[in-house]
């Protein structure tokens, strides 16, 4: 697996399940955080085996991004083009979540394929809902226009109390994203990892790639962001987006992808990092193997000699011996 | 000594995640309200939040009490959005590998999120490709092994790949309750919490499990990984028959005392627990377990001559036992009902081949309960083994300490999924009873007649969530509070390595554990009930805490 999926995997066998057995009422009541601090929860009740809440907290937003309401801007209207009549948004939301759909089950379309791949938009609420000022600009940018208010520096969360940032301009988008690690060898690693990232970028298949940038400090294009959003202790790495790759079916994908970037390299991290304790543990099997073929044999012979079983001793014995060391 | 507890509440503009630290402290000798001052400051200088409030905490009659005179307790409230960020804010993650199947999800929940076969399926492909290229090729060679690295599927995924291409081999990596390949299991666990879960693994506590007879350096290894690779800030590797019968504590009654019969795919463990401690002398395990039954139910089937493909034949063999097999009660009137009604027992297994995709179908007869006869007579399966299950049980609670034996017989609780055929419990509990009654029939008649021995009560447990009873139970444990105490820390880790992991506290003596309890319970009860004075008429923020205390 080389990129996340964009839907929960398990919010969609949730679904799937509840769709094939929707005349079989049952109680559900389940909670799960996902990357990134975005909680979900899900309830069905015996009472309305049709009717599924679903409720999605989102990262805590850091001081420089815009929410309305406690959702990105945008996020009610990709909801509502997204799902159409089968989700209803219910407000307020559940104590403790951002959001909350009231699902119908019942108002899903016959058609079988059509309604999978609605029960996939549906688990990827997350895309939908924390893309959506994204999906904004970049739709802008197929149309080579610039959205209205959009024009200078702006700020999107995609983790709980960070931001990455977005300059839109009409015939490009520029991305920047501060990384920030807290694990110290995570750091390292996601230095060069990322170095090695922009290198792979300049090989001949991927020439129509986004040009990919990385540098230790805040590139120029930050000017005027607030001081702590500009420290990360990881570098910066910045992705130029041009129309023809936010063309057509290729937009769902950029936006997730860009959304999602932070958890790519993070998961990134952690394969190396097994990749490298396997090799060390294969390293460290082969030295061990040499370090026996060393051994000398005769410990075996001396092994036969010392190895006899034990002469076990009753309670006389003991004080025999005992008098013995007194006398 | 300080006590800190946590709440979580919403503040006034809505943002969810604040979090309401209130920390009790003892402060020995006299105490002047500066002094209460000075030491509320320092606290909240070590949780960096904003200081709400501190008093000193009570009895509400101060003279009746000598203990609070040379030691007062203070209470301090710091609110911290910081700490939101917490990983103890969020639900621990539970993953409970057994031999055949795991179960993994979030703690709090009533069942596991996915339950997946424990197998790897990787390409072996590039790693022989590597080898056999000479050193000059290194960038290629480098790339291979990177591609390797990601080029590999989990659990069902796994299954279907290897059946469809040549590429995949199968790696199982936990051989009779034991982790067999690190290598693997490394890899199995990263793609649960990357794919499966899709959580952060530095974001929250992980509660693992074991078998009671796990070696301590399996427990070291399962640590190093932890912490090294996946950076978790907390482990608690848990031993799992112990969640298993934490497991029926929440359902029935409050009974920390009984014997665990853990069957599972790969290991049979017997396992006697006193108040939640494992007597350890007292462990007995079987070497048959649900894929003997498999191997058991497939070589019946070959031998019978039934047309199965031989690459299919165990996942068949698998498929027929989970789905056909039951406990018979005498298995002479089993015989003679398949053989006077054969139409009426005998199932029917379609299958599709997995090379040619031509259909064939089997029939599936005796086999149906000589599959798990081979609990309760071994000797039909293998020559080695003998003993019958019920004898084995009887045998383990024959060598615990005598006052508890009686407590044992009355709670034999079943987990695994190879407890799961139907009337397994009723025959278990049927032929205990049988050798029970026996020895006190003999007992009574030593003795003459002249004292009646109190007749044993024999009970075997089984609910319905008997397949991830230990996750079950695990969920339980991980969504208590005392939970995030309990665990080893990252910080932990890194000042003592992976040894802290050697050591399972339920197999310790059980005083010093619960003396402390004792105490931070005493102490909390008393201090929440007089701080609620204190904060009376404060700001809005206070009130929701003292309610949610």
């Amino acid at each position: 697996m080389l990129l996340l999926q964009s839907h929960s995997r398990f919010l969609l066998d949730t679904l799937l399940n509840r769709v094939q057995n929707v005349d079989k009422a049952v109680e559900l009541d389940n909670n799960w955080v996902e990357f990134d601090d975005v909680r979900y929860h899900v309830q069905v009740t015996m009472k309305n085996p049709h009717i599924v809440l679903l409720s999605v907290s989102l990262p805590i937003p850091p001081p420089e991004t815009i929410f309305l309401g406690g959702l990105p801007f945008g996020a009610i209207e990709a909801i509502k083009a997204a799902y159409g009549v089968v989700v209803q948004i219910l407000d307020p939301p559940r104590d403790g979540f951002n959001l909350t759909l009231k699902l119908n089950l019942s108002k899903l379309p016959p058609d079988e394929e059509y309604k999978h791949d609605l029960l996939v938009k549906i688990a990827s609420v997350r895309e939908v809902v924390l893309g959506a000022p994204l999906r904004v600009v970049l739709k802008h940018l197929t149309s080579r226009t610039v959205a209205p208010k959009m024009d200078k520096l702006l700020a999107l969360v995609h983790r709980p109390k960070e931001s990455f940032f977005l300059i839109p301009r009409a015939d490009k988008v520029t991305v920047v994203f501060p990384m920030r690690f807290k694990d110290s060898i995570d750091t390292v690693l996601a230095t060069s990892f990322l170095q090695e990232f922009v290198e792979a970028r300049r090989t001949a298949g991927l020439n129509n790639a986004p040009l990919c940038m990385w540098s230790p400090s805040p590139p120029l294009e930050l000017k005027g962001a607030p001081a702590e959003a500009l420290s990360a202790n990881a570098g910066f790495v910045t992705f130029v987006i041009f129309p023809r790759h936010v063309e057509g079916k290729k937009l769902d994908r950029t936006v997730w992808n860009l959304s999602t970037f932070h958890a790519y390299v993070s998961y990134h991290i952690k394969c190396s990092e097994g990749f490298m304790h396997t090799r060390m543990r294969r390293r460290v099997e082969s030295l061990i193997q040499t370090l026996d073929r060393a051994k000398p044999d005769p410990e075996k012979s001396n092994k036969a000699l010392t190895s006899r079983s034990f002469k076990r001793m009753s309670l006389k014995d003991l004080k025999d011996r005992r008098n013995n060391s007194i006398l | 000594m300080a006590v800190v507890s946590k709440i979580q509440c919403r503040d006034s503009d809505g943002v969810q995640g604040v979090v309401v630290v209130v920390i009790f402290m003892m402060v020995e000798g006299e105490t002047s309200n500066v002094r209460i001052r000075e030491e509320a400051e320092r606290e909240r200088g070590r949780t960096g939040g904003e200081l709400f409030g501190w008093g000193r905490v009570c009895p509400s009659g101060e003279e009746k009490a000598p203990f609070w005179r040379s030691t007062t307790a203070i209470a301090t409230v710091v609110s911290s959005s910081l700490s939101a960020m917490d990983p103890t804010s969020r639900p621990a993650v539970v993953i409970d590998n057994g031999t055949g199947y795991t179960k993994m999800g979030f703690a709090g929940n009533v069942e596991p999120c996915f339950i997946l076969p424990t197998v790897v399926a990787v390409n072996e492909s590039f790693l022989n490709q590597s080898r056999a290229s000479s050193k000059a090729n290194w960038l290629a060679q480098h790339s291979a092994g990177v591609m390797a690295d990601l080029d590999f599927f989990i659990g069902d995924e796994a299954l279907m790949k290897s059946r469809t291409s040549s590429i995949y081999s199968l790696s199982y990596p936990i051989r009779h309750g034991q982790v067999d390949n690190w290598d693997a299991m490394e890899r199995y666990w990263q793609q649960c919490m990357f794919n499966y879960l899709r959580c952060d693994p530095e974001d929250h506590y992980f509660l693992l499990t074991e078998s009671p007879l796990t070696a301590p350096e399996s427990r070291e290894y399962t640590g190093e990984i932890m912490f090294e690779t996946f950076n978790v800030p907390g482990l608690y590797i848990a031993v799992n028959s112990v969640l298993a019968l934490a497991a029926g504590y929440t359902t029935s009654k409050c009974e920390m005392t009984g014997v665990v019969v853990d069957v599972g795919d790969g290991a049979t463990h017997i396992v006697p627990v006193a108040d939640g401690y494992v007597i350890g002398s007292s462990i007995k395990s079987i070497p048959i377990a649900g894929k003997d039954v498999t191997l058991f139910i497939q070589q019946l089937m070959r031998e019978r001559g039934e047309n199965i493909p031989p690459e299919d034949s165990f996942e068949v063999a698998r498929k027929v036992k989970e789905m056909y097999c039951y406990t018979s009660s005498d298995i002479v009137k089993e015989f003679n009902k398949y053989d006077k009604e054969p139409a009426k027992y005998i199932k029917h297994w379609r299958g599709i081949k997995p090379k040619t995709g031509a259909p064939y179908t089997c029939d599936v007869g005796y086999e149906r309960f000589l599959g798990p006869e081979v609990f309760f007579n071994p000797e039909i399966y293998s020559s080695d083994f003998a003993t019958p299950l019920p004898t084995v049980i009887d045998k383990c609670i024959q060598s615990a300490p005598i006052d508890t034996r009686r407590a044992l017989y009355k709670n034999i609780v079943l987990s695994g999924g190879s407890t799961m055929f139907k009337d397994f419990h009723r025959r278990l509990q049927r032929d205990l009873k049988k050798i029970v009654d026996a020895r006190v029939l003999a007992s009574d008649a030593r003795l003459g007649g002249e004292i009646k021995a109190q007749p044993v009560e024999v009970n075997v447990v089984s609910h319905p969530i008997q397949r991830f009873a230990v996750w079950f139970g695990g969920s339980v444990l991980a969504s208590t509070p005392e939970f995030f105490a309990a665990c080893h820390t990252k910080a932990e880790y890194e000042e003592y390595g992976a040894s802290i992991c050697r050591t399972n506290p339920v197999f310790k003596g059980m005083f010093e554990s619960q003396l402390l309890n004792m105490v931070t319970l005493l102490l909390q009860v008393v201090a929440i009930s007089v701080f609620q004075v204190k904060l009376r008429g404060e700001d809005e923020i206070h009130k929701q805490s003292v309610l949610v205390l």
